[in-house]
């Protein structure tokens, strides 16, 4: 079971989130979509694989619910080096700031122990391609680089 | 080097001629051509943009705020003084955020079954010759019941709601009469006597929705009682004949090209790009107004703080630059093109969209379930005024 986290200002997100469990499921992986402000952190430490969903606000803000996810990694900064994440963002490239909510958290992932799979995957706005689709392609070309060294 | 922005003694935004209210494009491509940066002569204090890449990127400007100086004269609507339209962030953030929390595309979804349920309901009081008014019956009223499912109101009591919130739209006009602004102030009066009806009815009787949560929100004093009425009359009064025009758009599409409701039927993968050209021909809101808190150059031209920027988004979503060919509907339009801009941009983007797009969905969905094709019964009868379009009556045969 992967469980999925998506923090989101608008509930964008939480459709990407969901088409990233759909996709999973087509593809015999089951999936949990969690909202991130009812994360468990200490259950999300001691995951080998997890996916991260979010959008990012304003000036290359955090949205609303990605926010406490983040500060409560920050303040307890739990010992990720067992765990594997994969990041999937959504964003508007006419912005300076576009993917700054993913890549921020990516990073704080990053400095407390966990490597990442694959890369980042990017929802554009500013392009003229729905969420869902991005999301499936992500979602393929993840799960194979995950399945080889993760129970999924 | 400063130029002056383009001023002549002819207008070239001729506000109240009736032939530019029922088709401003002709005059919107003279505008993006020769100027781009308009100053109107009937106020010079605002500057209008028409083309796609200046209303796209100073309509997010860090230099605009939808706060208006103390020089601007705002009508009726300046009774708006404490709501989403009328803030910046970060005040606008927290309030924007209350009403998010009902309009994520999950839920729109799940409001706009009561759409479907109206859909639904008319299809099944057909006629022998299957026809009806598809403004009103297809799309405003089944609109209505989805937002109010959202609200937690009952849905009666839309028919006025409905004309008189056109009379308050044609008062946000560029250049409206004393008689259109006596109208728009005899229209939200009315509108806001029916929020607060329908605020005393659920503060008596809590149902399940927003305005039940948004009570509470005022009750513990997270938001202020004008911000709760104010939120209301958006949602309730504002939102839904936006989210109409666009669905009778898309029925009137149905109609003169019949291909694209079989794809609907066919192809779901292309839902996504039939919404969106919808949307990008069918801008209801066809100008959003903000003001400048810096003084800003675009084209050479300086414009001095406290200025007024008037972005004609129908415009800019018709900027043959960005669209190739922008009157024709056209699904094969390259994955690089830009977004239209019809539900607004930056942080004050439609937080209708959502649920405009659900409603909009669910009677596409309905119609192409249950109707073989769509056929005009009649002509189309428009009310555009110089900022807003509307049907007023789209008669269709819809052929089972």
């Amino acid at each position: 079971m992967t469980n999925i986290y998506f923090g989101t200002e608008s509930g964008n997100s939480e459709m990407a989130a969901d088409d990233i469990g759909a996709e999973m499921e087509q593809l015999d992986r089951a999936a949990r979509i969690i909202p991130m402000e009812s994360a468990d952190i200490a259950e999300l430490a001691q995951q080998e694989f997890v996916i991260l969903v979010t959008s990012t606000y304003g000036d290359g803000e955090l949205p609303e619910t990605t926010q406490p996810f983040y500060d409560a990694l920050k303040a307890r900064r739990p010992d990720l080096s067992n765990l594997r994440f994969a990041a999937f963002g959504l964003g508007d490239s006419t912005y300076e700031t576009y993917g700054n909510g993913i890549d921020t958290l990516s990073r704080l992932m990053i400095e407390l122990g966990a490597r990442q799979v694959g890369d980042t995957g990017r929802h554009d706005a500013a392009r003229n391609e729905p969420v869902a689709a991005v999301a499936k392609r992500w979602t393929q070309a993840i799960v194979p680089q995950v399945a080889d060294s993760v129970t999924v | 080097m400063s130029m002056p922005a383009h001023q002549t003694s002819e207008a070239l935004l001729p506000w109240r001629n009736p032939a530019f209210r029922a088709n401003p494009f002709p005059w919107y491509d003279v505008l993006r051509r020769e100027a781009p940066v308009y100053q109107d002569p009937s106020s010079p204090k605002t500057y209008n943009l028409s083309r796609y890449h200046d209303v796209a990127q100073f309509g997010k400007h860090p230099a605009m705020s939808n706060v208006a100086p103390d020089w601007v004269q705002r009508g009726p609507w300046g009774m708006f003084r404490d709501s989403v339209i009328v803030k910046d962030p970060p005040e606008h953030t927290a309030l924007r955020r209350i009403s998010n929390h009902w309009f994520t595309p999950k839920l729109a979804r799940q409001w706009a079954e009561a759409a479907t349920e109206e859909v639904n309901r008319v299809l099944d009081g057909l006629g022998p010759s299957g026809l009806t008014e598809a403004f009103r019956n297809l799309a405003l009223m089944p609109s209505h019941h989805a937002m109010c499912r959202a609200l937690g109101l009952p849905n009666d009591g839309y028919d006025t709601g409905s004309d008189y919130m056109r009379d308050a739209m044609i008062g946000l006009g560029a250049a409206i009469s004393a008689e259109e602004e006596e109208r728009c102030q005899v229209a939200l009066t009315y509108l806001l006597d029916r929020v607060d009806h329908y605020l005393a009815e659920a503060r008596k009787n809590p149902q399940p929705g927003a305005v039940s949560s948004w009570i509470e929100l005022a009750a513990n004093g997270t938001i202020t009682d004008r911000q709760l009425r104010e939120a209301l009359l958006l949602f309730w009064a504002s939102a839904t004949p936006n989210a109409a025009y666009l669905i009778t758009g898309g029925m009137e599409i149905f109609a003169r090209q019949p291909e694209v409701l079989e794809l609907w039927r066919t192809s779901p993968e292309k839902h996504p790009a039939i919404l969106n050209e919808i949307a990008r021909l069918h801008t209801a809101e066809m100008s959003i107004e903000r003001f400048t808190t810096a003084p800003i150059e675009i084209h050479g031209v300086s414009i001095p703080a406290g200025s007024h920027i008037r972005f004609l988004i129908a415009s800019a979503n018709r900027d043959p630059e960005v669209f190739h060919d922008p009157h024709r509907f056209d699904l094969d339009r390259p994955a690089e093109t830009p977004p239209h801009l019809s539900f607004g941009l930056g942080a004050h983007f439609c937080p209708g969209t959502n649920i405009s797009l659900a409603e909009t969905s669910a009677v596409f969905d309905t119609i192409a379930a249950r109707v073989k094709r769509v056929e005009l019964a009649g002509v189309p009868i428009y009310g555009h005024d110089d900022r807003s379009a509307r049907y007023l009556r789209l008669p269709v045969r819809l052929v089972m």
